[in-house]
């Protein structure tokens, strides 16, 4: 269907350094599913919009493309014009800004199919329903005359694939389609590929970082590395028994050890505690304010030298808890104590003082250094704030020893964030956050931002500094394999409220709150022989607005179990097992058991 | 992504012509500075000395006025260079005045947040809706007709609008980012986070937008000077020689080309170092 | 676009008026937003001017007391300021804008008639002539970027913004009118074309550059859009991506950029009817603050602050006409 051959691309005015795509062959053939990962920066994405005549800046691009025997390199552009979004579609990584703004989504739709089916309007509209439909998008009808804005991440990436089948093409090029959705909706997307695939028997090309996205749906996996092919093979081979080191590498840095996780340490005495917390943001609705409760009754104790994972979808209140754990947004309701203290009823300069015994790493490890200190003065400032007793040499002695102990190197003391790499930026930010060695460290994604390797590395970087310090750890992430690898504990959020809180090992195998079965379940896992089959199980539904919690148990809509008792009372928080906590209605614990 | 759009700026920096102009304009601000303070003591004439024999003489190397004189006799070289020094002197310190009280504003209104910055930020959208030179015309007229201080106030009291709305947005998305939120958890006072973390990473906006405002200050004085209401006789600005020279240009063209050639040139040198600075420290707006 | 079939069309068009009503509030909340602020306009110029040294009646040779009581007493000026606010006020309801104290034949809505056709007349051909020359330029420029027409446009948009238009003003009517003989170097005769070009092509000049500017800028940074790609990905070709997609997004610095163009219009037109010798209003609001004629200068503030105000507001509609996001956070 596709053959590259020998493609490269060198941009201009970067023709000294090596080209962003070099020499790179591979074929996708008819009806087949070719998975091409790599980290960013790889050359996955670059090598498909060259090949296809959309690379947005100048470069030079040289080889073979063939698609069906038609050379698509030189083509002129008109002749490209009839080829693209008719015998090709292309799905892009993010589906906020991938649709025009001010055009309507069932125009959007429609474009493709009056442009290359030369349908009419009538036509191209009923049309475009069928594939909204299609790509079971809710409510199509009303969707077609809604913009863009008007519609939640998951629903524009369907109708990103809608545009993309719109003239039946041979080939599907599908750009990190997943990557910019949380894990359930990824699953959902993922499903609905993979019976695409089935029922049309087009040609895929999905391009990844990910090798849980290609395990369900690729037969064959391309690795690509600094724009060379690394290893190419069918995607059991490849997943498996991978021959090139590096497909090891990045294998091995996303597959959980499970192995080696969790040891429950004997919480003495907490280290922070939230009592009922409750935090809302007014959000204005064209004349009315409303409130948008991020966070409800939010009862939880992170013990001395505990890790407590947060996990959950985007927007269900994992970041708010970390800044209402740190007292950075006052909570509306509720208490937080830390070390036994309340930070509301200090005075200003107690708690600016107690604050250096709690400490954050954030999500964005550029965004969260100031962009005009050194690393020398990033790393040192906590010191200067804290440590008056430290003169210029003491401060440098001990920023010195911390950067060795993150693993950077002295020589990087003179520069400043943005000519660091995102690892070493994330590590300066650890640096930072634990040169008062703090009693609680709160990690608010931290891992997000990085490559799959530099993940690892990072991960292994904090449980090691864990156990040398005893420092307790909030660990908030919507990656539950890193969760799982580092915390002893975890809690699962729905909508700003807490669903079920459990022992790592407990939660993982043998979840209780059918939300965590759920999310367990959407995981994408390295392997192609489970992987399509737990694709073919998910279930979840979209996401409820923050704004619009449904009454009673928040999570019923997309509940599987749920009954009318569900839709009237809110459920308990209640102990389900020793040690294990939950909330919901369908699950009795040892003390309904009693009664 | 992020691949593509470092490779488009590495192809964008190869284009050099707007750094060897911003370069060149730097360069040029620089002479015409110097220029502007010693020329005048270097030329046989004084600005308001009268020269009966050469009255709206053409510019001419021979009899000592190279650029001619005006209808009085006066050395056009030297009133202009007089002119230029009074001008660059007042657009500086005018964009002084406008630079601080445009920083603390927006600085604090965007720090503060919630009522304190509504209200701030009511105040400038009030100003603001006025024309600005009109104001400035009006404090003018009404204040500052022979005082050169009442003037410069006048004319910086304005300018300082702008600079406080960018200033406050900036902040405000300062605000936002990570950091900040790292130097409150770190403990840090406000008024520290401020100094530290805020001010700095304000720098080069207000450097920019700095650098652009002396040109429009200079265009305000000259305009309100073209007008009769800026700078009086016999002192010279840009301005007033312009006007002077729109009035004689029949008679002796000379007299409006040579201030206006300065005032553009000195114009277009600040706009292309401003322009040339907001890609190098602002990358992100255009 | 599509409106055939009934069914779907007054679906649509019921979702579209409620949005449309929805505006429609939007814009009449805005209007009355308009009128405190002009309240408070009015009070602090009210003040300011008569508290400025000087008044009406200080001439180089004085007036005899009794003549100059005589005229304060008639214009209301031997009253207490609070006194003479509050008639004002009363006046401004009954659409009354008080009578010249200088010209004191005239009314200052009688001056504002006779001078606001003219204003009127060059402000408008002067924005249009900028929007018609800046956004062509301003898009070819972007879309041949780094090309000749790119950086002739960059060159022109520099130097024309370095050009103040009492410099232009001059030069124009030197070039065109004293030497070639090719239009009047000034005066206005019942607004006849060739009197106007000089004029407004010198208003103009700096507007279109600005225009220019950020029409090229706006462009860019909507190419390099995710959006942008996508469409080209469906094979739409360049002409459609850039006219259907590209265009309406890119033009949102320049639509935001009205309100200052008023702004700059109005200054800009004090200079140019003093260098053309226009009968417009400009010459009345320095004449006004010179000689301290209250009235007068209250009237001009009065009708350039309106003036402004309501250009913001027409800017900030289109940005929602422009884009559906604005839209909805407005109404």
């Amino acid at each position: 269907m596709l053959a590259v051959e020998d493609l490269r691309v060198v941009f201009q005015g970067a023709e000294g350094l090596a080209p962003a795509v070099d020499g790179l062959s591979f074929t996708v053939r008819r009806g087949e599913c070719l998975g091409v990962v790599g980290e960013s920066g790889a050359g996955k994405s670059q090598a498909f919009l060259a090949a296809l005549g959309l690379l947005s800046c100048p470069a030079r691009v040289t080889g073979r493309v063939r698609l069906g025997g038609q050379e698509l390199l030189g083509l002129p552009e008109r002749r490209l014009d009839r080829i693209l979004g008719a015998r090709v579609g292309l799905v892009f990584q993010d589906p906020m800004t991938s649709l025009t703004p001010h055009l309507r989504v069932g125009d959007q739709i429609a474009e493709p199919l009056r442009r290359h089916l030369g349908l009419g309007a009538r036509e191209a509209r009923g049309r475009a329903l069928q594939l909204l439909e299609r790509v079971r998008l809710a409510d199509a009808g009303r969707r077609m005359r809604q913009y863009p804005h008007e519609l939640s991440g998951g629903m524009r990436q369907r109708v990103m694939i809608a545009i993309a089948l719109a003239c039946d093409p041979q080939l599907l090029v599908l750009d990190e389609p997943t990557t910019a959705l949380d894990v359930t909706l990824q699953a959902q997307i993922l499903t609905l590929l993979a019976d695409l695939k089935r029922e049309r028997g087009m040609a895929m090309a999905l391009i990844t970082h990910d090798f849980g996205v290609v395990a369900g749906l690729a037969e064959r996996v391309a690795v690509l590395r600094a724009g060379r092919l690394i290893e190419q093979g069918s995607a059991a081979e490849v997943l498996k028994a991978p021959r090139d080191p590096y497909t090891r590498q990045l294998l091995h840095a996303l597959a959980g050890h499970s192995g080696e996780a969790a040891r429950v340490s004997a919480p003495d005495g907490a280290a922070l505690a939230l009592c009922g917390i409750r935090v809302s943001f007014p959000v204005a609705r064209g004349w009315r304010r409303q409130a948008l409760r991020a966070l409800d009754a939010i009862d939880l104790t992170l013990g001395a030298g505990e890790a407590l994972g947060v996990v959950g979808e985007s927007g269900c209140g994992k970041s708010t808890l970390t800044r209402a754990a740190l007292y950075l947004i006052r909570p509306e309701a509720g208490t937080v104590l830390w070390m036994g203290r309340s930070p509301a009823a200090l005075p200003g300069g107690q708690l600016r003082r107690l604050r250096r015994e709690l400490q954050i790493v954030f999500q964005d490890p550029l965004a969260s250094l100031d962009p005009h200190l050194t690393v020398e003065r990033l790393v040192a400032e906590p010191l200067e704030i804290h440590r008056p007793d430290l003169d210029a040499r003491g401060r440098l002695e001990q920023v010195c020893r911390m950067l060795e102990r993150v693993g950077l190197d002295r020589t990087l003391l003179t520069r400043r964030p943005h000519e660091l790499s995102g690892g070493q930026c994330q590590r300066v930010g650890i640096a930072r956050a634990m040169i008062l060695k703090p009693r609680v460290l709160v990690c608010d994604e931290p891992l997000s931002a990085l490559d799959a390797p530099t993940q690892a590395q990072v991960l292994a970087l904090l449980a090691e500094l864990r156990r040398e310090q005893g420092t307790s750890l909030l660990f908030v992430s919507h990656d539950l394999s890193s969760v799982r690898r580092l915390c002893d504990r975890v809690l699962v959020l729905y909508l700003g409220r807490m669903a079920e809180l459990a022992p790592a090992q407990a939660l993982f195998t043998a979840p209780h709150h059918p939300y965590t079965r759920e999310l367990l379940a959407a995981i994408a896992v390295a392997d192609p022989d489970i992987q399509p089959a737990r694709l073919a199980q998910v279930r979840l539904g979209e996401p409820p607005s923050a704004l619009e919690v449904p009454r009673g148990c928040a999570f019923r809509m997309r509940c599987p179990q749920a009954t009318s008792l569900c839709a009237e009372r809110v459920p308990d928080w209640r102990r389900s097992a020793e040690d294990r906590w939950v909330a919901c209605h369908h699950l009795r614990g040892p003390a309904d058991d009693m009664l | 992504m992020r691949g593509s759009t470092l490779e488009c700026a590495m192809s964008t920096r190869r284009r050099q012509p707007p750094r060897r102009a911003a370069l060149a304009a730097a360069a040029l601000i620089v002479l015409l500075t110097l220029w502007a303070i010693a020329g005048p003591a270097a030329s046989p004439y004084s600005p308001n000395a009268l020269d009966w024999q050469h009255l709206l003489a053409a510019p001419s190397l021979t009899d000592g006025h190279w650029l001619g004189t005006d209808p009085l006799g006066r050395d056009l070289y030297v009133r202009t260079l007089y002119g230029l020094r009074l001008s660059l002197l007042l657009g500086v310190l005018a964009t002084g005045v406008s630079v601080l009280i445009g920083v603390l504003w927006g600085m604090v209104a965007g720090f503060a947040g919630g009522r304190v910055d509504a209200w701030m930020m009511r105040v400038v959208d009030i100003l603001y809706s006025l024309p600005y030179l009109f104001i400035v015309l009006i404090l003018a007229t009404l204040f500052g007709r022979d005082s050169i201080t009442l003037l410069l106030l006048a004319i910086g009291s304005v300018g300082w609008l702008t600079l406080a709305r960018v200033v406050r947005a900036r902040t405000l998305s300062l605000k936002r980012r990570e950091f900040i939120e790292a130097a409150r958890a770190a403990g840090l006072t406000p008024a520290a986070i401020m100094l530290r973390h805020i001010l700095p990473n304000l720098a080069g906006t207000v450097v920019v937008y700095a650098t652009l405002m002396v040109p429009q200050m200079i265009t305000s004085e000259s305009f309100l000077s073209f007008l009769g209401l800026g700078v009086q006789p016999p002192r010279a600005s840009l301005g007033s020689l312009v006007s002077e020279g729109a009035h004689e240009m029949l008679a002796a063209p000379w007299m409006l080309l040579v201030p206006a050639t300065v005032l553009v040139v000195l114009l277009l040198s600040f706009n292309l170092l401003g322009d040339a600075l907001r890609d190098v420290l602002e990358p992100t707006a255009r | 676009m599509q409106r055939r079939r009934a069914p779907v069309k007054s679906l649509r068009n019921a979702y579209a008026s409620g949005k449309a009503f929805l505006m429609l509030g939007y814009a009449a909340r805005r209007i009355a937003g308009i009128v405190p602020v002009l309240l408070i306009l009015i009070t602090v110029s009210f003040f300011v001017v008569r508290l400025a040294p000087g008044g009406p009646f200080d001439q180089a040779r004085p007036l005899p007391p009794r003549i100059r009581a005589e005229l304060e007493h008639l214009y209301g000026l031997n009253q207490p300021l609070p006194v003479q606010y509050w008639q004002y006020l009363e006046g401004l309801a009954h659409g009354d804008l008080g009578p010249s104290l200088q010209m004191r034949d005239d009314t200052v809505a009688g001056l504002i008639a006779q001078g606001l056709p003219v204003s009127l007349t060059l402000g408008l051909s002067a924005l249009a002539l900028a929007l018609l020359t800046g956004v062509p330029l301003g898009l070819w420029a972007a879309l041949g970027r780094g090309g000749v027409l790119d950086r002739a446009v960059t060159v022109f948009a520099a130097v024309s913004l370095a050009l103040p238009s009492f410099v232009t003003g001059p030069f124009l009517a030197l070039a065109f009118g004293l030497w070639l003989h090719w239009l009047p170097v000034a005066g206005w005769q019942a607004g006849e074309p060739r009197y106007l070009i000089l004029p407004a092509v010198t208003l103009a000049l700096p507007l279109c550059a600005s225009v220019a500017r950020l029409m090229r800028g706006g462009m860019l940074d909507v190419l390099g859009a995710s959006f942008v790609r996508t469409a080209r990905a469906r094979g739409l070709g360049r002409r459609r991506v850039w006219l259907r997609h590209a265009l309406r997004p890119a033009l949102v610095p320049v639509v935001s950029y009205l309100g200052p163009a008023v702004a700059y219009l109005v200054t800009g037109s004090l200079v140019i009817e003093t260098v053309f010798e226009l009968p417009g209003t400009g010459r009345y609001l320095v004449q006004g603050a010179l000689n301290r004629d209250y009235t007068l200068v209250m009237g001009m503030v009065l009708l350039y602050g309106t003036l402004t105000l309501l250009s913001n507001l027409a800017a900030d509609l289109i940005h929602a006409w422009l884009d559906p996001r604005v839209r909805d956070e407005h109404a």
